[in-house]
């Protein structure tokens, strides 16, 4: 009974939350809201245009709500009907919403759609700045070709073109041009099966490519009402812990290679490296693991790998230590890191930061403990943050997980019980409505947060919201007035991911 | 004539050997620190590897411009005054020790102006800020030389090595000998020796051909060292004076390596400065009032002593 009870037979009181919000958002947006959906611990809310402003006034200014963050805003095309996304949260209320906006005009009169998408934005943009930035901007050529800088070498920095305005060395105004390297995710992902999309779906993030797995399986897992046992569960987080080590580790490296650190950087990649063989070890891929499965996951671990895992967590926490102190007891390095690239708390709110550069700016904000995640409720471990939110808070963050990833992993091996780790039925015998289901996972970046319609099996509509796209507007604000100098460092320091970068951003 | 035939012989025999060493310990030793192995073709850990280096680049492209011919010239010419020992100098000035400065300056500026050249001609806002920075660390240099001038009242190299048969210079000019090897690492920090530094990249480095062009340019940056080096000793560590039984000319060149390779492991130990700002600020926060301060000291203590009897 107690297990029962333990397992979630019952409401966690994270759900109960959502519900109460999903009560209030009744209550208060009765007349506008055509239709309410809760999806796991998510919202989904239908609207009209009309009501649009008046909704998300609402949203913004009822201390019930308290609203704070746009995320992102996409375009849809469910059937022959146009909708925008947006993809909102509030993190004094501990809660994340997806807000579906119908709009008249559809692909078939593009200069309407446009028109209308615009309108929109307008809109939008009188509550929440962020929307700017989704317009399209032509004429920046024009004014922004003071210096133009080419994608670049590091990983992460060649996935899009800056335009500068400079005077003295420093930068004036910006603009990045994240479109060049878009990916067009819909005409990927639309219109095939879950389990091709299993496999392919780890190419959204190719340093962390659980995460979007996790995220699918959830979502999916939410439609089916499917409960996964425990033990998969805590692979599930063994892995995507072993990814968040190898990403922060990656980060790192990058920083240390512009910082100059050949030293640290070569040491940064040994030690990913061996947080990459141990993920080989389990999901028998470093890059793109396709190990999650709806209920379940792909391969069962044995004691053999547990002993290694464990073996090798005491050394890559000695070694990282090691490199910590290499890498930041170094002046040259902490000079150049320190008071750069300074992220405020209210900027990081007003662009929808998430993850750990919104933790170096004081934010205390983790999915993983702020929501029912897996089973991280189980786990004992801390919730670094910051309070500066320059480049060198948001490094020692980074740190700081890798210790605290490798603290949750140790407790994990330690006790891994003895359960199934897969569902028995085959997906093909359930019959699947059209749907729609959203699901959230704390990705090293930041929130993911995946957006599925679902018919027959079949997927109609796949929008990731990553945070890449809301880090790139972020350095748009906080690179003016720093050196050009600085320029590959402030941006390497925000963790940008080019596969997170989506076309549906862009209409 | 055959007595200057041979040492200029010896002189390129010393130069060449040890830019061959140099090189080598140079890549070895970058390797070793980035958890790589370096050089490893042929046997003996790649020792050949420098020939076949310069060979590689003699066969790309053998072209030269103006400034890659002059410094060529000048980084050979240099040691022409300089002295190894009593006996192997080519040229006696009695102010050898100008005449040398003179000619570091014009190897840094010629090496400066190819650093700012690109296809479509000089870019003489990046090298006048290039000559701007690098010049303005020569002032503290010149200072901490003018007070070793002071306490040897000498111009001449080989009378300042004379000086020091009973106590080496540096224990009279500690401070100064301290900018002067802060120097010597901030030039191989600012020229990159192991790898490109961005501050002096060359526009043309990476073009297609740039063959004996960049031979000359790394032969540059390793005499420009070198130099420093050899009169870091000269000045303050007593050249080629005996030290009890050891040999005076092995002491030499065993002072040159430590120093070289102490100056190569602080550049690999501590990270790559590619903010001008942060060089310049090593220069007005830290040399030029250390060596300001020797200076003051110095003139002092010779005010005191020679004027007024007092010491």
């Amino acid at each position: 009974m107690a297990k029962e009870l333990f397992d979630g037979i019952y409401s966690s009181h994270k759900v109960v939350f959502i519900e109460r919000i999903e009560k209030n958002l009744q209550f208060y947006l009765r007349e506008k809201i055509k239709k309410i959906k809760k999806s796991g611990q998510e919202i989904i809310v239908d609207i009209e245009k009309d009501d649009l402003d008046s909704t998300i006034s609402e949203l913004k200014n009822n201390p019930e709500f308290g609203v704070e963050i746009l995320g992102s805003i996409n375009y849809i095309l469910s059937g022959r009907q146009s909708y925008l996304l947006l993809s909102m949260s509030s993190i004094s209320n501990n809660f994340s919403m997806v807000l579906k906006v119908k709009i008249e005009s559809g692909p078939e009169n593009m200069d309407n759609l446009k028109k209308e998408f615009h309108g929109i934005l307008e809109i939008i943009g009188e509550h929440y700045p962020i929307a700017g930035f989704f317009k399209e901007e032509r004429s920046f050529r024009q004014y922004f070709n003071d210096v133009i800088i080419k994608g670049q070498v590091p990983d992460g920095l060649d996935c899009f073109d800056s335009y500068i305005v400079s005077g003295y060395g420093e930068i004036e105004k910006i603009f990045i041009d994240g479109r060049i390297s878009a990916i067009p995710a819909e005409d990927i992902f639309c219109n095939i099966e879950f389990e091709r999309l299993l496999t392919i779906v780890s190419r959204l993030d190719f340093s962390a490519g659980i995460f979007p797995e996790i995220g699918l399986c959830l979502a999916l897992e939410e439609i089916l009402q499917l409960k996964v046992s425990k033990r998969a569960q805590l692979i599930r987080m063994l892995v995507c812990e072993l990814f968040r080590i190898t990403n922060h580790l990656y980060f790192i490296s990058k920083i240390a290679k512009i910082a100059g650190s050949e030293f640290s950087f070569n040491r940064a990649l040994i030690e990913r490296d061996r947080a990459m063989r141990l993920t080989e070890l389990i999901t028998g891929a470093r890059i793109h693991p396709n190990f999650s499965r709806i209920g379940g996951v792909r391969q069962n671990i044995n004691e053999e790998k547990i002993l290694n895992i464990k073996k090798n967590m005491k050394i890559l926490l000695h070694k990282v230590d090691n490199l910590e102190t290499i890498f930041l007891d170094n002046t040259l390095i902490t000079a150049k890191l320190k008071n750069s690239g300074i992220i405020r708390k209210e900027t990081a709110l007003k662009f929808g930061l998430s993850g750990p550069n919104l933790r170096s700016c004081g934010v205390r904000y983790d999915l993983r403990k702020n929501r029912n995640l897996l089973l991280y409720k189980d786990i004992s471990f801390l919730v670094p943050f910051g309070k500066f939110g320059d480049c060198l808070e948001r490094l020692q963050i980074r740190f700081n997980e890798i210790y605290q990833s490798i603290k949750i992993i140790q407790q994990i091996t330690d006790s891994l019980p003895d359960e199934t780790i897969r569902k028995l039925d085959s997906i093909e015998n359930f019959e699947i409505d059209r749907t729609e289901a959203v699901s959230s996972i704390e990705c090293p970046h930041g929130v993911y947060k995946l957006f599925i319609e679902i018919e027959n099996n079949k997927i109609l509509n796949l929008v990731p919201v990553a945070p890449s796209l809301n880090n790139l507007f972020c350095a748009r604000e906080i690179l003016a007035g720093n050196n050009i100098e600085d320029f590959n460092l402030i941006l390497a320091s925000l963790d940008i991911s080019s596969g997170e970068m989506l076309q549906g951003h862009y209409l | 004539m055959i007595t200057i035939f041979l040492k200029v012989i010896y002189i390129f025999l010393i130069v060449g050997i040890n830019l061959f060493i140099g090189s080598y310990v140079v890549n070895k030793l970058a390797a070793r620190s980035e958890h790589r192995r370096g050089f490893t073709a042929g046997r003996a850990g790649g020792f050949g590897y420098p020939v076949l280096k310069m060979f590689k680049y003699l066969e790309k492209d053998t072209k030269l411009t103006i400034w890659e011919f002059l410094l060529l010239f000048f980084s050979f010419f240099i040691w022409a005054i300089i002295p190894f020992s009593p006996w192997l100098v080519l040229i006696r000035f009695d102010a050898d020790l100008v005449i040398a400065l003179l000619f570091y300056i014009i190897l840094l500026f010629l090496f400066l102006v190819n650093s700012s050249r690109s296809s479509y001609g000089m870019i003489f806002q990046n090298a006048s800020k290039k000559i701007l920075m690098t010049f303005t660390f020569l002032i503290p240099v010149f200072l901490s030389m003018a007070s070793l001038i002071l306490i040897n009242r000498t111009l001449t190299l080989k009378e300042i090595v004379g000086f020091q048969y009973q106590y080496w210079n540096i224990i009279y000019q500690p401070l100064g000998f301290i900018v002067f090897f802060t120097y010597a690492v901030v030039q191989v920090k600012m020229f990159g020796l192991s790898k490109t530094n961005i501050i002096f990249y060359n526009e043309n480095i990476e073009k297609e051909g740039s063959g004996f062009g960049w031979l000359t340019l790394r032969v540059a940056n390793y005499i420009m060292l070198f130099f420093i080096i050899v009169l870091m000793i000269i000045l303050y560590l007593a050249g080629w004076q005996n030290l009890y039984f050891i040999d005076g000319n092995i002491l030499f060149g065993l002072k040159f390596y430590i120093i070289f390779f102490i100056i190569l492991l602080l550049d690999r130990a501590t990270p790559a400065i590619s903010d001008y700002r942060y060089l310049v600020s090593i220069n007005w926060k830290f040399m030029i009032p250390l060596s300001a301060a020797n200076f003051l000291i110095t003139i002092l203590f010779f005010i005191l002593r020679n004027i007024y009897n007092l010491i």
